[in-house]
């Protein structure tokens, strides 16, 4: 995680507190107060503590972008497992995921899209047991995903209903260009 | 061990280094302890990230090919070990503590024993030799040059020092090697088309940065093996069939073919896969996988060879769940729900606990609509 905190912080501006709802061109969400969010060019990551203890990340990627650890690229035209089974792939071949554990993988609906959900686990280079729950949807030219990512132990759980909230209010704008 | 590991490995053993020490016997027992310490943390790191091959047959082939080869080699350190590390890239490296890591990528690129034994005998050097262990004691900052003094790992004298050395140690490790695989019966003459295929497959990968090292390595053991060819009066040599080596390598085949679906590698992924089919025609898994790696590097559109592949899995193995699946997913997509339905109810009642049952629960009820 913590590679990927440097990597999404490298283009950013600075952390900035939580004022009301977030919206961008994108999308908008009902944000939680208390929590501070950073805004990058195509996503956006929220924390309370500091994203090595938690962090929601909201983001938005081409279809044809490469991933990082795969090859695979997503398309239009997969099946809601086809495309959790790429992220699975590509989340595998993540060196600095020690021990990934696949917990459950779902169908979800997100935002009204219907996509997949997967939780899982994983050690990072500090030792420290993470979480997350990843909802994707693949949209005409777009891959949408929202994740919560928390020190499994009291961090996860305590956090987990104001990302429910923020799952939950979460709306995209991407329906007109599709 | 390829050089850059070991240079890797000095510059992690030089950053932690302690300031002050002192050359005696002690205290090249005591870095001695140090560096098998640290290898032995690395290595529980790789078993921890679950990427070690486990196969009994295998680990039993390369530990025979080992001993084999260490009944060559003058040293009083007990048999190194292989362990097999499911990755596409073609590595080997040995640690101090003579553990030796190849992975199924290197395994896949070798055609026959011979071969495989050169890889070996060529880590088992670094290993009788304790490269490491020495490199280690020569950077030390009392060993080093004055001008080299206080420079660790970052000056470019000790940088040229330092690959200088580790030069001339892999340039032994290659000599020896090569003197421990013809003592052992094994064909010397196969160091040579060995060179060149991991040339091609070093392009391939994406990798041209490593090419100039080794055509230097080629010619170096070109004129090695032509020197040897003249000593040598009506030698045999074994271990250049081509079937029995892919034969005993087939796990790792195969899960160097499972490793470049996941990674995206079509290509690399279809001639892991074709060569495990050579050695097991009637593996449904095998057959499985082919239809996968088929499917999405067509972009999950089918086509006949896909379909071919999925339904030998069938023939072979009617009841491989992931096959009634993967043909599911296909008809489904294709819009001819009817053909689809039945392949995920074979699917359900196989794998009710499989967890793409949500997905394919939902599937199968738009098929029903």
């Amino acid at each position: 995680m913590a590679a990927a905190v440097v990597v999404l912080m490298a283009c950013a501006g600075p952390w900035q507190p939580v004022q009301g709802d977030l919206a961008s061109p994108q999308w908008s969400f009902a944000a939680p107060e208390g929590w501070m969010h950073l805004r990058m060019p195509e996503s956006e990551m929220l924390s309370k503590n500091g994203p090595y203890l938690e962090y929601i990340l909201v983001q938005s990627r081409p279809l044809n972008k490469r991933f990082r650890f795969t090859k695979q690229v997503l398309d239009s035209g997969m099946l809601p497992h086809e495309a959790a089974q790429l992220i699975i792939d590509n989340l595998r071949s993540d060196p600095r995921f020690i021990g990934f554990q696949l917990l459950a993988s779902a169908p979800a609906v997100t935002a009204d899209h219907t996509g997949f959900k997967l939780t899982y686990s994983y050690v990072d280079k500090y030792g420290v047991t993470m979480k997350t729950i990843y909802y994707g949807v693949l949209l005409p030219d777009r891959f949408f995903n929202i994740r919560y990512t928390a020190a499994q132990r009291y961090y996860f759980d305590k956090e987990l209903p104001t990302f429910k909230a923020v799952l939950g209010s979460i709306q995209l704008s991407f329906d007109s260009k599709s | 061990m390829k050089s850059r590991h070991l240079i890797a490995w000095m510059l992690l053993l030089l950053a932690t280094a302690t300031p002050d020490p002192v050359s005696d016997a002690a205290t090249i027992s005591e870095q001695t302890s140090r560096l098998w310490r640290l290898a032995a943390q690395e290595q529980a790191m790789l078993d921890q990230r679950g990427v070690i091959l486990k196969n009994s047959s295998l680990s039993g082939y390369l530990q025979v090919v080992v001993e084999r080869l260490w009944k060559q080699v003058p040293s009083h350190l007990s048999v190194p070990t292989v362990k097999i590390i499911a990755d596409t890239r073609i590595e080997a490296h040995a640690y101090p503590n003579g553990v030796c890591f190849l992975s199924t990528g290197m395994l896949d690129v070798l055609e026959n024993e011979s071969q495989l034994a050169m890889i070996l005998a060529h880590e088992m050097v670094h290993y009788a030799r304790q490269h490491t262990v020495a490199l280690y004691s020569h950077f030390q900052p009392a060993s080093l040059p004055s001008d080299s003094r206080g420079m660790k790992g970052g000056g470019s004298a000790s940088d040229m020092v330092m690959r200088d050395t580790v030069e001339a140690a892999e340039r032994q490790a290659d000599r020896e090697g090569l003197a421990i695989i013809q003592a052992a019966g094994y064909c010397d003459k196969e160091v040579l088309p060995l060179m060149a295929r991991l040339v091609r497959c070093m392009l391939d990968q994406g990798h041209p940065e490593r090419v100039s090292q080794l055509n230097k390595r080629a010619e170096r053991f070109n004129v090695l093996v032509n020197q040897e060819g003249e000593n040598r009066t009506g030698s045999r040599s074994t271990g250049t069939d081509a079937n029995g080596y892919r034969d005993s390598v087939a796990p790792a085949l195969v899960a160097n073919a499972e490793r470049a679906l996941r990674g995206g590698d079509w290509c690399q992924a279809e001639r892991s896969i074709n060569r495990f089919l050579e050695s097991e025609p009637l593996n449904a898994r095998a057959y499985y996988l082919k239809g996968e790696i088929l499917r999405r590097k067509n972009g999950s559109r089918p086509d006949d060879a896909c379909i071919g592949a999925y339904e030998k899995a069938l023939e072979i193995d009617p009841t491989f769940q992931l096959t009634h699946r993967a043909l599911g997913e296909l008809y489904y997509k294709s819009g001819r729900y009817q053909m689809a339905k039945p392949y995920f109810e074979a699917f359900l009642n196989l794998a009710p606990r499989d967890a793409a049952s949500p997905f394919i629960k939902g599937y199968l009820k738009q098929c029903q609509n």
